[in-house]
Parts: C-alpha cells; sequence; structure tokens
C-alpha cells in the first residue's frame, strides 16, 4: 500500500525527510581495477574543446518540431534552431555558435537529430528582461531563450504547456545512479547561479517546490519559506524524480501535473538571470575502469562523446555508453552525442560482461523478490511488467504508469530475468494514455 | 534465466546429498535387521556390491542411497526430456531447460520403491499438463512436479502397503508418524523411534527427499538469498503452521496433540513450504499476498493433516490448492492498491 503522505505539506514548512526502502546497492555492481571507475571528490572541472553537438530528438518524446534553421545556416549559442510545431512559443536554442551541418530525420519524419559544427570564438546570444521580473516575465524569458524545454512534466515527461500551472515543481538535485558525480560538488562550483535559478523559478510558478537531495546536503539558503527541502535517503532510485514525486505529491490518478527540473538545468536558468544569457554547458562524469581516470569534464549539451572522450580512454577495448551505466545508450556504429540528461559517459572494459546491453531470446518474466524493492513503495512491479509486456494501457494506468518515466523503470529491467528494456514499452502506454486523454481514468 | 536455472540446481544439492544418505542409512537399517528383500530389484544391486548392512561404512550407505535415487532421476528427466523435445519441434522453440529442476523435485517426493513405471507416467503428466501446454517455463501456474506427485499419489495409493522395507511409510500418505498420533497421541512416540534429532537430520523412513529438515533449510537458505523464493511465503507458512498447531493443541486430543515441531518435522510440509510454495510461477507476485499466502498454507496444512486420518501427509493437495488460489489473492491486492491510488489524490 503507498505510504506517501496523504497531502502536499504547505509552503515552507520546515524540511522533510523520507528514508526509502529497497532499491539497488550500486557500490559493489562494477568492477573493480585500480580506481573504481567513479570520480573522486576533489577533482578539477576541465573543458575540452569540443567541435560538434547535436540536439536529440529522442529527449524530447512525443514532441514535433519544426526547423528553423536550416541546414547551413549560421547560428549563435542561444540563437533557436527547431520549435515545437504545436506549440510554437516553445523553441530549442542551440547550445554552441556555428553552423548547422545536418538535420537527420527518424521514423515517420520526426525529428532524430540536428547536428552543428561549432566555431571559434563562441559568440552568445542575450536576452533582456525588466528590472524586476514577475511571473509571466521570466516565462517569456525561459520560453525566448530555449530554456523551457528544460522543464518536464509528470505524467507523461514532456515539455509543459506555458500556460498551465503545475500541482507542485520538484528541483532534482541529488543523483544514486551508479558512479554518477555528487551533485553538491557541482552546485558548490556554481552556488550563485543556483539560488538565482531557484528564486526565478519560485517567480514563476506558485506552487509548492521542493528542493529534493540527500540528507545532510544542506543546498538552500532560502529564507523566505519559498522551497521547503525535502531529503531523500535509500539507494536507487531513491534519487529519480519519479520516487520524489511519488512520495510527495502523486500523479498516478491522472487528476494533476507536476513539473521537475534537474540542477544543473536550474543552474542554467540562474546564469540567464545573471548574465542574460543561459549556461550551456553541462558538467558530465567520465566514469567506468575503461577511463585512465574518471574525472568531471565541461561539456555543451549535446557535446559529440568522441570529441569529449578523445585520449581519456583507456588501450583496451571497452564499451561506451552515454548515461549511466543502468541506463545508457550504448555507442553503435552511430556517432554519438550527449542527451539532455545524461550527466554521465560510462566506459568498461570489453572483458568484463555488464548486465543487459546485449538482447537474449525473450523469457518469461520470473517473479523474483527484489523487484518490488527497486519501484517506489506502493508500485507493484510484477503486475505492472506485465501489463507493460501485454501493452494493457488500461491496467498499466491503474497500476501508476501515469507516475513513470522510462529512467524509472530502467532498474526493473536491468534487475528482470528478461533483460527487456520495458522504457520503450512504457513510452508506447504513455503515449496511448495521452492520445486518448486523462479526463476517463479506468 | 541461466542465473535461475543455477541457483534452483544448487539448491537441490544439499537435499540430493541428504535424500541419498538418508535413504541408503534407512534401507541398510531394514536389511540388517532382517527384512525379507527377495524380490526387489533395488535390493538385489545393493547385494552386488557386498555391503554388509550392519557396517555398511560411508561409501555402502551412499550406495545403497544411489541405488534408490539415481533410477528414478535418470528416469524422470529422459521422460520429462522427451517430452520437451517433443514439444519444442511441434512449436519450433528452442528446449527448455526447466524440465531438469521438475524431474528433481519430483523424485523427491518419491518414496524410495517406487516403481520406474510410476515415475515416468508421473513425470510425462507433470511436464505435459504442468508445463507444456501451458507455454513451458515460467508461464505455469502450479509447480510440474507437485501436478506429478499429485497425479501419483492419487493412481498409486496402495503403494507399499506390507513392503518389508518400507512399510513404516504408509504409501504416499505420510509415514506411520501421522497414525500414531491420530491413534494414541504423543505418548507414543519415544518407543516407536521418533526423535526430534534423528526427524531432524533426516534419520527417518519417508520420501526420499523429505527426511532432511537440515538440507531442506540450507535449501532455503540458498533460494531466499537468491532472490528467487520470498521470505514472506515461508515465514507466513511457519505462522500459520505454528499457530494452527497451537491451536489443536488447545483444543483436543489425539492427532490434534502433536506439537508444532513435530508438525514442522514430519511428512514433507518443510520440503513442500521451501520448494514448492515459494516457486515464482505458482506464487502470488505481490508482497502482501505472499503473506497471505503463506499463512493460508500453514493453516491448510495442519487443518487438513488433523481432518484426514488415512492420508495424513497434506502437502500436496494443500499446495495444489493454494497455488490455484494465488491468483486470487493477488487479485485482491492489486484491487486495493489501485483503489488507494485512485483515493489519494482526492482532497
Amino acid at each position: 500500500m503507498p505510504d506517501q503522505a496523504t497531502s502536499p505539506p504547505k509552503f515552507g514548512s520546515q524540511s522533510i525527510r523520507i528514508t526509502i526502502k529497497g532499491g539497488l546497492d550500486t557500490k559493489n555492481l562494477f568492477p573493480k581495477s585500480r580506481h573504481n571507475g567513479s570520480v573522486a571528490e576533489s577533482d578539477i572541472i576541465t573543458k575540452p574543446s569540443i567541435s560538434r553537438v547535436a540536439l536529440l530528438g529522442r529527449d524530447y518524446s512525443n514532441t514535433r518540431f519544426d526547423i528553423v534553421a536550416d541546414q547551413g545556416t549560421t547560428v549563435i549559442a542561444g540563437d533557436p534552431v527547431l520549435r515545437d510545431r504545436k506549440r510554437p512559443e516553445i523553441c530549442l536554442s542551440s547550445p554552441v555558435s556555428g553552423t548547422i551541418t545536418a538535420i537527420k530525420r527518424g521514423p515517420r519524419r520526426s525529428l532524430a537529430s540536428l547536428h552543428i559544427e561549432a566555431d571559434n570564438p563562441q559568440q552568445q546570444r542575450e536576452f533582456d528582461f525588466p528590472a524586476d521580473p514577475g511571473a509571466d516575465d521570466i516565462r517569456q524569458l525561459l520560453l525566448r531563450s530555449g530554456l523551457w524545454a528544460t522543464l518536464r512534466t509528470r505524467p507523461f515527461g514532456h515539455i509543459p504547456e506555458p500556460s498551465q500551472s503545475p500541482a507542485a515543481l520538484f528541483i532534482t538535485a541529488m543523483d544514486t545512479r551508479p558512479l554518477a558525480v555528487e551533485p553538491t560538488r557541482v552546485i558548490s562550483s556554481y552556488e550563485r547561479q543556483f539560488n538565482e535559478g531557484l528564486t526565478a523559478l519560485g517567480q514563476l510558478v506558485d506552487c509548492p517546490i521542493y528542493l529534493c537531495q540527500k540528507p545532510g546536503a544542506g543546498l538552500s539558503n532560502d529564507n523566505t519559506g519559498r522551497i521547503t527541502v525535502a531529503e531523500f535517503d535509500g539507494l536507487h532510485p531513491a534519487g529519480l524524480p519519479g520516487t520524489h514525486i511519488h512520495h510527495l505529491c502523486p500523479v498516478g490518478a491522472g487528476d494533476r501535473e507536476v513539473w521537475h527540473i534537474d540542477y544543473q538545468d536550474v543552474i542554467s536558468v540562474g546564469h540567464l538571470m545573471q548574465h542574460n544569457s543561459p549556461w550551456f554547458d553541462r558538467v558530465v562524469s567520465l566514469c567506468g575502469n575503461g577511463f585512465k581516470t574518471p574525472r568531471l569534464l565541461l561539456l555543451p549539451i549535446g557535446s559529440s562523446v568522441s570529441d569529449a572522450v578523445q585520449s581519456e580512454l583507456i588501450d583496451e577495448p571497452s564499451q561506451i555508453m552515454t548515461g549511466s551505466p543502468l541506463f545508457a545508450d550504448a555507442i553503435g556504429s552511430d556517432p554519438a552525442f550527449l542527451g539532455l540528461g545524461q550527466r554521465q559517459i560510462t566506459a568498461f572494459r570489453e572483458t568484463e560482461s555488464n548486465n543487459g546491453w546485449f538482447p537474449t531470446s525473450k523469457a518469461t518474466l520470473i517473479p523474483t523478490t527484489d523487484l518490488d524493492q527497486l519501484v517506489p513503495d506502493g508500485i507493484l512491479a510484477v503486475p505492472l511488467l506485465r501489463a507493460l509486456e501485454t501493452a494493457d494501457t488500461d491496467r498499466a494506468r491503474e497500476l501508476g504508469a501515469l507516475e513513470l518515466i522510462e529512467e524509472d523503470v530502467a532498474l526493473l529491467g536491468y534487475a528482470s530475468n528478461t533483460n527487456t528494456d520495458y522504457g520503450p514499452l512504457l513510452r508506447a502506454v504513455l503515449d496511448q494514455i495521452s492520445r486518448e486523454g486523462l479526463s476517463t481514468p479506468g | 534465466m541461466e542465473r535461475i536455472q543455477q541457483l534452483r540446481l544448487c539448491a537441490t544439492l544439499p537435499v540430493i546429498i541428504a535424500a541419498c544418505i538418508n535413504t541408503g542409512h534407512q534401507f541398510l537399517i531394514a536389511a540388517s535387521a532382517g527384512a525379507d528383500t527377495v524380490g526387489d530389484w533395488r535390493a538385489s544391486l545393493i547385494q552386488n556390491f557386498d555391503i554388509d548392512p550392519g557396517q555398511p561404512g560411508i561409501v555402502g550407505v551412499l550406495v545403497a542411497g544411489l541405488v534408490h535415487l539415481l533410477p528414478p532421476l535418470v528416469v524422470a528427466i529422459i521422460t520429462g526430456g522427451v517430452w520437451e523435445r517433443i514439444f519444442s519441434e511441434a512449436r519450433g522453440r528452442p528446449l527448455e531447460k526447466g524440465f531438469i529442476y521438475s524431474a528433481i523435485l519430483f523424485v523427491l517426493l518419491m518414496h524410495p520403491a517406487i516403481p520406474l513405471f510410476h515415475v515416468v507416467f508421473g513425470m510425462s503428466f507433470a511436464i505435459v499438463f504442468g508445463s507444456a501446454v501451458f507455454g513451458g517455463d515460467g508461464k505455469t501456474f502450479v509447480t510440474p512436479a507437485l501436478l506429478g506427485a499429485a497425479v501419483v499419489q492419487i493412481s498409486f495409493p496402495a503403494a507399499l502397503i506390507g513392503h518389508p522395507v518400507w512399510q513404516g511409510l504408509n504409501g504416499h500418505a505420510g509415514t506411520s508418524l501421522f497414525s500414531l498420533f491420530h491413534e494414541q497421541g504423543s505418548a507414543a512416540l519415544p518407543w516407536e523411534g521418533f526423535e526430534i534429532g534423528s526427524a531432524f537430520i533426516g534419520n527417518t523412513q519417508g520420501m526420499m527427499g523429505t527426511t532432511s529438515v537440515a538440507a531442506i533449510i540450507i535449501a532455503a537458505v540458498i533460494l531466499i538469498y537468491g532472490r528467487l523464493a520470498s521470505w514472506r511465503i515461508v515465514a507466513g507458512s511457519l505462522i500459520g503452521v505454528i499457530g494452527a498447531a497451537i491451536i489443536c493443541n488447545i483444543i483436543g486430543d489425539g492427532i490434534l496433540d502433536m506439537p508444532w515441531y513435530w508438525h514442522l518435522l514430519a511428512g514433507s510440509l518443510i520440503f513442500g513450504i521451501t520448494f514448492i510454495a515459494t516457486d515464482p510461477g505458482a506464487s502470488c507476485v505481490t508482497n502482501s499476498g505472499r503473506w497471505i499466502q503463506g499463512v493460508l498454507t500453514g493453516l491448510l496444512l495442519v487443518l487438513l493433516r488433523i481432518v484426514n486420518p488415512s492420508h495424513s501427509d497434506s502437502m500436496v493437495p494443500v499446495l495444489l490448492l493454494v497455488s490455484m488460489l494465488a491468483p486470487l489473492i493477488d487479485h485482491g491486492i492489486i484491487w486495493l492498491n489501485i483503489r488507494n491510488r485512485m483515493r489519494s489524490q482526492v482532497e
């Protein structure tokens, strides 16, 4: 039975602490070597030079884009290059100055990727806003700069409708994924921007704002009571926004919507408020024993992975993935680029066997006893997975599919005997629900 | 799937070894007490090895045990393999290896003098109707080995009556421990040779794999630690058995007086709880459901032992019944979960 609070706490109350039981112990998951594949706390962030970036259609599920800047156009960082076909006020902006070299299409003429070759020197577009911005001003600012597209809704994980207001806003400032960099480490380097970003978001919405962090992180210096600190203590998936939302403002019944945003995107908002242009870089950790020295890099959004990891890899053959080892895109023959929410590039030596990156024959799901520990308390894992496997949309919805996006079910796929990636199955169900509309539950 | 199959076989290992030792030992005890073993092909085979029943040594015990355990096991595996092959050819799918585990469990549930024909019959039924017609490994809703054991029990109920060596076994109905309790209550135990210590390690007559509670506990730990068996089902069953036994003790005499620890030590109860009740395909998939299933199993196990004096080891019918109820229990838990989810939004 769900054990969440029955009503969201009031604004600005004392901090909340939630202990998450179960979960995946990631410390011993990965093969040991000279280093254990994770980044040391004191590492400096270095900024390699990146010449190619790409915006990836798969980061914006279900959104159809119109092309604003066509192949061959020169853009500066911050210029809009894509617009949401249905909501033209939402745009994606270029993370670098340069020339658009290619636009690749996916199935049914959706956008697969938009490639930009970066120039030297880099220029940034400036966005003006009034001295004492109100909610509307901030909204317009985020839309024009392309930062609106870093917000996500729950349910569905779409870009929010600008005219809507959420029931709550979640700031994800913790990361429990294996070998992930500690957010406090990054925030401490960008503290002022982070706080400015929180203030701006506090102006944008008038719902409760939850700053989700690990216990003792002490990330907020907010005195206005606008922000409620929520500490989550536990193993992965304790750090996923799906878990936080489940406990503080559950959306499974389909009658309300919350938004969530990642801490580095908050830094970008703060940077925009301070310097009139967004921060287009992100701190990414190189982790895993396939790298000579795991470290932190400052990379532009959509950075080419091969540009980033040049000379970082060990000499032996290794398997490289963008994203955390649990929920990653293996790099195949296509050149790979860093997705919007990906904060890790993982490389493992090929000699060690890594669970789950190679498709196995279709096995039947066996209800092992660990599966229930890997979803938020109150979601029944095996019935949900069975509903996803049979594409039983109504059942999946009843069991809480609306609370989840792909990253939440990645753990289940990893731990189950079928080794199936349940992400696409979940996305198919969510797409169907969103097409049919939320007004008729069950 | 590989990990699960390996884990299962690993868990059966202590039980197989204990079965071997205990069965051999029991046979030699009976033989040295002068049981007339003419006509028993197993006895003849054992005599070929020149084992002195009074002083067999560990090798002698193992040989005696293997002669009882190995032929049915080989026959069961071959039978299962033949049926799996037939179905995999007919369906165009690769051969699934789950039948090996089913064969092992099935044979462990058999008595030591099981005719090999019964093994073929039971295993065929188990694989065809307990597994293949539902789609094979993972898709069964009842443990195939259990179904096979049930069919053998029902079809050949008069087995072992009057058997020179194993007459203490009363066929598939459970050891004479039960009839003792039925007739005479707990006073009967000490001089019939039923001692707690030996019952715990398995030094008694019984279905081959079910005698050694100690070995089965090791298997249970392996299965639970390997995340295949739910500790909730095991704990719930124990609570159910102990609770029901205590209530029975309060209520009456005779079989009702059987203490909870004898319930746990006697018959195939612990074997059933460990290997069959926890079978992920045949049990509840929700944690709350697992508790309910466990307690229900425990209660019914004791209850059915009490009410049926002629067939006292209730494990097979009870576990069949409960595994068929498991989806219904889950259904209720899921219904509650959905209702709570919808309700928690209404503020």
